[in-house]
């Protein structure tokens, strides 16, 4: 497509000037990669892949992959990304969760089947929103935490890539995650459904 | 909580989590003396990290549902059965055709499709063209529609439907197909290309994936059909007349000049290149 072709330039761009501090560059990056997320989930849900399930991580970095010409960037700039990448994931699988919801909410006046349940598993829209809700809240005590959850469980990255990207030692990372896990589990554990889907791979 | 709190919390939990059992009972009891709010706090957080297990520590993967559930009736007609898979484009359903009491496959339109209006009007133009081809090894495409939603649109089509493997799953699952099969099976492919570009149809999307095999009559050998003929297009004018459209076919597939991944002028398809990937199969 070629969007991808042009934007790959700029998003590289943005995100170099980004990684330096500036933050006006900070939104036009965000809609690129929230925009490249989304068109692929979407088409990763619906279409292209015979599987029937969604790898965030894979699709994470299938949009750097996209965006982000490698060869002007450095390990600093891509832990960047995905920083930022995690976070718009988040949003875009909760804004699906959310509309997929919105969707399922039967209409007054008609009749709902018992068979009308959905056929395979949910994309486990209630845990989701749970486990976002959670991480809300985490965020409220302490955002680089609920950095961290995101860029490890959402994006899949090492906790030294996530270092690199916060500008924090291995070490914080590990007691950050260790504490952060503890509280989460807690916090979903309280609506049982959602602790064990979300644990469950 | 507050965020002050929660640091001291976290400083706590750490101090603590790592200690061997006798070492926890020790600290958590002095804390407990100390503040017992914090302890508290502490102390569930240290029993909720025992008990976390795997939780959250491989990254996410989230099961995929079908978008239609069984017993939605989209269009005012077609009752969803059940659903068959994810493929090329969208989602295929078994659904009933209540105005013609039959079963039908239903397929659904992949979303970046679906909500643009030009690609839906090119869609339908395309499968009226795919109706005419009307060939014993063409899948017959029935109607196409669309239904909105309040947050989606669906657009689909019908097509009769075929019951067996694809061609790409059998493959999978016999690693190879031996000569005896194969080449009936190609003749077959053959004449449904050919069926098509009498009709001045290219296919555009032809690969194992979009090859039916079925058993008919019982002992006769495999029989061919040729599906997904939504994504038929007719040569030249379509190309020409929208360029954002780009060939859907996988690169493998396509002859190399005429891959995607190009960077220069997209050429236009042509039948040859349709008769070449049935070569590929």
């Amino acid at each position: 497509m070629d969007f991808i072709v042009s934007s790959a330039v700029e998003v590289t761009e943005l995100l170099l000037e980004w990684s330096k501090g500036n933050r006006a560059a900070e939104s036009r990056l965000f809609d690129f990669v929230y925009h490249e997320l989304h068109r692929l989930a979407a088409r990763y849900m619906l279409g292209e892949r015979s599987d029937n399930s969604l790898q965030p991580t894979a699709l994470v970095h299938e949009v750097y992959l996209r965006l982000i010409d490698q060869n002007r960037v450095n390990w600093e700039n891509r832990s960047h990304f995905f920083a930022i990448a995690a976070q718009l994931m988040r949003r875009v699988l909760i804004d699906h969760a959310r509309a997929r919801n919105a969707e399922k909410r039967p209409k007054p006046g008609l009749k709902v089947p018992l068979s009308d349940l959905p056929i395979g598993i949910e994309i486990q829209t209630t845990e989701l929103l749970a486990l976002d809700e959670a991480l809300g809240r985490l965020e409220a005590l302490d955002p680089r935490q609920a950095r961290i959850v995101e860029m490890r469980f959402i994006a899949g990255l090492s906790e030294e890539e996530i270092a690199q990207a916060l500008g924090v030692s291995v070490r914080t990372v590990k007691r950050d995650w260790k504490v952060a896990r503890a509280w989460l589990f807690g916090a979903l554990r309280k609506e049982p459904r959602a602790a064990g889907a979300v644990g469950a791979r | 909580m507050l965020p002050e709190q929660w640091e001291r919390v976290k400083e706590a939990f750490d101090a603590i989590v790592d200690l061997d059992a006798a070492g926890r009972t020790t600290a958590l009891s002095e804390l407990r003396l100390q503040d017992p709010e914090l302890h508290a706090a502490v102390e569930e957080l240290v029993a909720n990290h025992d008990r976390a297990g795997d939780f959250l520590t491989e990254p996410m993967a989230l099961e995929l549902v079908p978008t239609l559930t069984v017993g939605e009736i989209i269009a005012g007609r077609y009752e969803i059965v059940r659903f068959i898979g994810r493929g090329g484009m969208g989602e295929v359903y078994e659904a009933q055709d209540n105005q013609l009491g039959e079963r039908v496959a239903l397929k659904t339109i992949g979303p970046d499709i679906a909500l643009d209006d030009r690609y839906v009007a090119r869609f339908v133009r395309e499968v009226k063209l795919a109706r005419n081809v009307t060939n014993k090894h063409v899948c017959r495409v029935h109607d196409v529609g669309q239904q909105d939603g309040s947050t989606r649109r669906i657009s689909f089509l019908t097509m009769e439907l075929i019951e067996g493997e694809t061609l790409a799953a059998r493959l999978r699952r016999c690693h190879h197909l031996p000569a005896a099969e194969a080449f009936p099976l190609i003749e077959q492919m053959a004449e449904a290309l050919s069926a098509a570009h009498e009709e001045k149809i290219i296919h555009r999307d032809f690969k194992p994936a979009n090859i039916m095999l079925t058993l008919e009559n019982g002992y006769t050998p495999w029989w061919s059909r040729t599906s997904a003929w939504h994504a038929a297009r007719l040569p030249l004018r379509a190309c020409n007349q929208d360029s954002r459209v780009s060939p859907r076919g996988p690169p493998a597939i396509l002859r190399p000049n005429c891959s995607t991944r190009g960077r220069g002028r997209q050429s236009p398809p042509t039948f040859t290149r349709s008769a070449w990937s049935s070569g590929r199969c």
